[in-house]
């Protein structure tokens, strides 16, 4: 099993195979970089070489190169870029978008702007998790491997009008005995630290990984952009400084560190 | 008339074919079940008989004849503990037999006059059959029936049973040939001539020989039996009927069918006769006469002495069932099933491992300190076993009416057997807790008989065959468990018991040697008689405290439910301190609130007065630490805690994170003060409904004496000479540091009257008080001094000063309640509104109605109502009583059913953690101080009712001033059955006296009128 980092030409080639280099020592994993060209790809490859990784070409349609290559059954997590330049905030771009609703694979979107070194171990996950058992089901598997692997998980929930309890009797005892019914039923297999919000999920989101310092933040998703839905993801991508882990409600991929191949960095 | 046609068997029947049950009585026909003849060696009967009594069941015979026939052929001397009745002379007779022999226990007495027409009904029948040209002959004057033989005919002088297909032919050849078509014909002929002799409700029976004319007849005897039985907790589900003339013969019905009643619906029935017509649908058929029914008696025998698992009454108007698979919600069913008898709690945890369970025993009182609180020291469990994991689906059924939860799982595989087990904590031996289960071999091993928690403050050995094991609090006390466990293995079966004894303390740790004793006498008892006693006591407590919903059913299993989890958590003797969860969880670390004893307390109080006064005695025994929590902090008199656990300090957490992450103070602790006067309305309360005026006028006095004080030196004087509590919060947690609080301070007036009031009682008694009459006065002085905040105008009580000008928000343009109105707008947003949590000032009109200003209900409901979110579990209930009273009972019922869902529909997410014990003691309350509307008033008590348009009637039992009363509600009729002199009020009315049997009362324009005695 391995990683798949897609880079480009771009100053971000270096934190995607950072950020892929960190995961794959994390959970065990191999590392390999894929660059889809049909001509260049110098940059590309010398960071690749840089980072001591193998780099595969890929030619034709980028988007179609890149999902049929993370779609290998070999592949547990891909990493990519939101978007090919830097400066400030953007939204992900458009081809990262598409790779992500139509991955299986989970993905790790790297934003432009990191706000902490892209080489620096992830010690906190941060996890949003809206209490359904499609997302605690997506994210179980592979946030489990980070917890193996010693990674702090934070979990956070956010009561929105709709999600808010109906009764908290006591405030000091009624939201702990809440908070942990909420985490034992999300069945993850490991008991993160809950925090919760309320109000905005997508800003919430935002504001916590940054005042938790966390390193990943991992959104189960289900792969859906249409006007109204995922605006968690939208609004996260869009505004973050922390690389995401989207993970596909629908996908079984399973990361499974007793299960490695040798990781390709060497 | 199709019934069940198992097999014709004889001894050797295979016993897969009898009823995979263990019943704990058995009632049987004698002659044709049980004997062939009245000649016939009973012998092998009487051995059974007495093996079972001995076993524990209790046996009944039901027959036509006198004692001297039953009594002279069976001749069995049983000593106990199952008991023997013998019902005679077809129902009008039972006599109870042990050691020393038979003696009557009931009998019916027909009156002269029944006499004389039981003897012209005879006559007037062989007139009858006379007038078709058929002789008959009246042949005996029996008790309360006469006996006419209608083939009088030497070949026909004494038939016995097996001959009975033969002797309905010819009785049947008989009859036609003088033209009467069949035996339902002789018998409409010895109707016509009871009712014509002028027999009200006369009963005609025929063995196919005769036809009898009683008084009585077999159903009289289930009727008595299964009331006896009812009354010791064993329900029909648990009894087992056998017969041989369950079905019908000629055209008319059997004379065993005379046991099937309405209440035997539930009871397992066979025949054991011939039944030339089949039995009815219900009825298994065993063709077998005395032999199968030896065979059947023998199969209960031996289930018993192999520890086969004991069955349960599968009553579903007394049944919690739970069959849900989804793992989340284990942990919801483990509080739900939670059997505790007050002193421990074991949750209703699956016997085996699993991922998703939260397995524990609590004892009542016993904390410890962890992470930096006072919370509840874990003890060690007793009910784990090692199973088997199948995808078979689990059933569990918790028995409210007996306190017994059973576990069911029925194998898929023909190759394995159905997994069954059931536990109980002893109701009358608090410490001990019982099991029994039974699997495959391959499947159930009994694994340790104590499991522990892993921390270094446990210690566990052995005593012989005694396991055991204690948790040690950091507190100093602890929990000490002794558990033994037996296995029987068979080829096919594992049948496993395991009793288990608890000590707690919160002073040292139970010796382990004690309480090896103590199982050792538990185990002397033996598993089924502390069943048997467990199931009595549970009866018992039960009569004090039914409730009947008529056509509701939802409603009525979801109060017993909720009664249930009140009576099984609150010990009746010592100090017993309540947690908000009681024993069935460790949310809210166990706690104790106002819940205690505003909540939980009024139903025992008004149905259980041991368990009320237990839970005062905890005050009283931390009275002290009230009086110097006072001292600290410059006032007189007894400061209670908002949150106490073992001390009585105040452990009420003094910072939390909100929803919002936000570090918050946690002020209740500091300033929800009218914990205080809740703790004096509590004792009132108990006194109002116990009559036990030496407890209120003894040690419970200083739990109103010092809590006046305090209020006396709490409050601030202005210049005008008014008095003020400031800074602090009402029930209404939303708004903290208020000033001014109206329920606050109307408890605190209330409290400072009902003492000065108690303080005059007391010296007008000539008995010595610590209160000088200038006390009495200042406490007078400053209850007319604090202000309410009651607006005449409006009818109106300000919730506390500048409420009015706060933000006018509706909460139900906000959001549906109810709702967490603070996390949904955040702290600040609700403080600066007028959004509240719960009743706030309504509580007053709940706790003290006549302390509140005449009229001022439906005000306080129309302002109050549509600005509560009901963000407390505490909330619905109460509303739904004060709409009752208010006369809004259809929108009562709307809040009521609420309340009755919150645990059982986990509508809080939380009942993982444990029940919501005040919730469920609101539930009690809505009913029976709002929809009945009943009130413990100085001179009697008050009914008021107020029925929903959906409910048909209630019924409701309490124990007023000592006295068992039954108050049977419909829209325009009360049926009030009392078991001893009683004074009734309705409201505006004056108190009557109702006397046993009881009387009914009408609804007229003037009020109740009495219609009936």
């Amino acid at each position: 099993m391995k990683i798949i980092a897609a880079i480009d030409d771009s100053p971000v080639a270096q934190p995607v195979l950072d950020t892929a280099i960190v995961i794959g020592e994390l959970l065990g994993l191999g590392v390999e970089a894929v660059h889809v060209t049909n001509q260049g790809g110098q940059s590309a490859y010398g960071a690749a070489r840089a980072a001591g990784l193998p780099m595969r070409k890929l030619t034709g349609n980028p988007i179609d190169a890149l999902a049929d290559a993370l779609d290998d059954p070999d592949v547990s997590i891909g990493v990519i870029g939101a978007r090919g330049h830097t400066g400030g905030p953007h939204p992900a771009g458009h081809a990262t978008l598409a790779m992500a609703q139509r991955t299986g694979t989970p993905l790790v979107i790297v934003p432009p702007e990191l706000c902490r070194p892209s080489s620096q171990r992830i010690n906190r996950l941060l996890v949003p998790l809206d209490g359904t058992p499609n997302t605690a089901a997506a994210i179980r598997e592979v946030v489990s491997g980070f917890s193996d692997a010693g990674v702090e998980v934070i979990a956070l929930h956010v009561f929105t009008r709709e999600t808010v309890p109906r009764f908290i009797d006591q405030t000091q005892h009624g939201l702990d005995a809440w908070a942990e019914e909420f985490t034992a039923r999300q069945e993850l297999g490991y008991w993160p630290k809950l925090v919760t919000r309320a109000g905005s999920p997508g800003q919430a989101v935002i504001s916590l990984a940054i005042a938790e310092d966390a390193d990943l933040i991992v959104i189960g998703w289900s792969q859906n952009l249409s006007p109204g839905r995922a605006q968690v993801v939208s609004e996260v991508l869009a505004q973050t400084c922390v690389p995401v882990l989207l993970v596909p409600v629908s996908t079984q991929h399973v990361v499974d560190s007793n299960n490695l191949s040798t990781p390709a960095r060497a | 008339m199709t019934g069940r046609l198992v097999s014709s068997v004889g001894l050797a029947t295979p016993v897969s074919l009898f009823p995979d049950r263990t019943y704990e009585a058995i009632v049987f026909d004698w002659d044709g079940t049980a004997v062939t003849s009245r000649e016939a060696n009973a012998e092998p009967v009487r051995q059974r008989v007495e093996a079972l009594c001995r076993a524990g069941v209790d046996v009944v015979v039901v027959s036509g004849t006198h004692l001297g026939n039953i009594d002279g052929q069976l001749n069995a001397r049983p000593q106990g503990p199952g008991r023997l009745f013998l019902c005679l002379n077809r129902g009008s007779q039972v006599a109870l037999v042990d050691a020393n022999g038979p003696r009557f226990v009931w009998e019916r007495h027909a009156s002269s006059d029944e006499d004389g027409a039981l003897d012209r009904a005879a006559t007037l029948t062989v007139k009858g059959l006379r007038a078709h040209g058929l002789t008959s002959k009246i042949v005996s004057q029996r008790l309360n029936r006469r006996k006419i033989d209608i083939i009088p005919e030497p070949p026909w002088e004494n038939p016995p049973k097996a001959q009975i297909n033969e002797l309905l032919k010819a009785v049947t050849a008989r009859l036609s040939s003088h033209g009467l078509a069949g035996l339902d014909s002789a018998v409409a002929v010895a109707f016509a001539a009871a009712v014509e002799a002028g027999l009200d409700d006369p009963r005609i029976t025929t063995d196919a020989k005769h036809l009898e004319i009683g008084l009585t007849d077999k159903s009289d005897s289930l009727h008595y039996v299964l009331s006896d039985l009812g009354h010791r907790g064993i329900g029909p589900g648990l009894v087992l009927i056998v017969g041989d003339e369950l079905g019908s013969l000629g055209g008319v019905r059997g004379s065993d069918a005379a046991m099937l009643i309405a209440e035997s619906a539930r009871t397992t029935v066979i025949s054991v006769g011939v039944e030339p017509e089949g039995v009815p649908e219900a009825v298994i058929h065993l063709p077998g006469g005395p032999e199968i029914f030896l065979s059947l008696l023998d199969n209960q025998i031996a289930r018993r002495a192999v520890r086969r698992v004991p069955s349960i009454d599968l009553d579903p108007s007394w049944m919690l069932a739970w069959s849900k698979t989804e793992p989340k919600l284990e942990r919801v069913r483990e509080s739900l099933f939670t059997v505790s008898n007050g002193r421990i709690g074991t949750r209703g945890y699956r016997e085996e491992d699993g991922a998703t369970t939260n397995p524990m025993v609590i004892a009542s009182g016993i904390y410890e300190n962890r992470d930096g609180m006072e919370g509840y020291l874990i003890g060690p469990r007793w009910g784990d076993l090692e199973i088997e994991n199948t995808e078979d689906p689990d059933t569990w059924v918790l028995d409210l009416h007996t306190g017994v939860l059973m576990r069911t799982r029925a194998s898929s595989l023909d190759t394995r057997i159905d997994f069954r087990s059931i536990r109980f904590a002893s109701l009358t031996h608090p410490g001990t807790m019982a099991l029994r289960a039974e699997g495959g071999p391959d499947e159930l091993r009994a694994g340790l008989s104590l499991i522990t928690p892993k921390n270094d403050r446990v210690t566990h050995g052995t005593f012989g065959h005694v396991y055991w094991a204690s948790c040690e609090s950091s507190q100093g006390g602890g929990i000490t468990a002794a558990a033994n466990t037996t296995t029987h293995t068979t080829t096919t079966t594992r049948l496993i018991q395991r009793i288990a004894h608890f000590h707690a303390d919160p002073q040292i740790i139970p010796d382990p040697e004690i309480v090896s004793d103590h199982l050792t006498n538990d185990m002397a008892l033996g598993f089924d008689s502390l069943l048997t006693q467990h199931r009595q006591a549970w009866a018992n407590r039960w009569a004090d405290a039914e409730v009947s919903i008529a056509n509701d059913p939802e409603a009525e299993l979801a109060v017993r439910f909720a009664l249930f989890h009140l009576m099984s958590n609150v010990a009746d003797q010592g100090s017993v301190g309540v947690g908000a969860r009681g024993l069935s969880g460790s949310a809210y670390a166990g706690h104790v609130f106002w819940d205690a004893e505003v909540f939980i307390l009024p139903f025992l109080a008004a149905t259980h007065a041991p368990a009320a006064e237990a839970m005062l005695n905890y005050r009283l025994d931390r009275l002290e630490t009230a009086l110097n929590n006072a001292a600290t902090n410059g006032y007189l008199g007894a400061r209670f805690p908002w949150e106490s656990a073992r001390t009585g300090e105040d452990v009420t957490p003094r910072s939390a994170r909100d929803a919002h992450g936000k570090e918050v103070a946690i002020l209740t602790g500091q300033a929800e003060e009218h914990i205080v006067s809740d703790i004096a309305w509590a004792t009132w309360h108990t006194a109002a409904w116990t009559g036990d005026y030496d407890f209120l006028h003894g040690p419970g006095r200083s739990l109103l004496i010092e809590t006046a004080r305090y209020w006396a030196s709490r409050v601030e004087r202005d210049g005008d000479g008014s008095a003020h509590l400031r800074g602090v919060i009402g029930p209404d947690e939303y708004h903290e540091l208020v000033d001014d609080n109206a329920f606050t301070n109307v408890m605190a007036k209330w409290n400072l009257r009902q003492a000065a009031r108690l303080v005059e009682d007391i010296i007008a008694r000539n008995e010595p008080v610590e209160v000088a009459p200038v006390e009495i006065t200042s406490w007078r002085e400053v209850a007319d001094a604090l202000v309410d905040g009651y607006d005449p105008e409006t009818g109106i009580y300000e919730q506390f000063k500048d409420f009015a000008s706060l933000e006018p928000l509706i909460i139900n343009e906000l959001a549906s309640p109810p709702v967490a109105a603070d996390i949904l707008l955040g702290h600040d947003r609700v403080a600066g509104s007028q959004v509240i949590k719960q009743a706030d000032v309504l509580m007053l009109h709940h706790l003290v109605p006549e302390a509140c200003e005449p009229g001022s209900l439906r005000p306080n409901l129309d302002y109050y109502g549509p600005r509560t979110a009901h963000g407390s579990s505490l909330s619905p209930a109460i509303h739904a009583g004060l709409l009752a009273r208010a006369g809004q009972a259809n929108e009562a019922l709307e809040y009521f059913r609420l309340a009755c869902r919150i645990d059982l529909d986990d509508l809080t997410e939380t009942t993982a953690g444990g029940l919501h014990m005040a919730c469920l003691g609101g539930i009690w309350q809505a009913l029976a101080y709002g929809f009945v509307g009943l009130w413990p008033d100085p001179d009697g008590l008050t009914i008021n009712p107020h029925l929903p348009d959906a409910w048909q009637n209630v019924s409701i039992t309490v124990v007023f001033r000592g006295t068992r009363v039954t108050i049977k509600v419909e829209a325009d009729d009360i049926a009030i059955t009392p078991f001893g002199n009683i004074e009734i009020i309705f409201k505006g009315q004056t108190a009557i006296t109702v006397r046993p049997p009881g009387m009914h009362f009408t609804r007229t324009a003037k009020g109740w009128a009495k219609t009936t005695s």
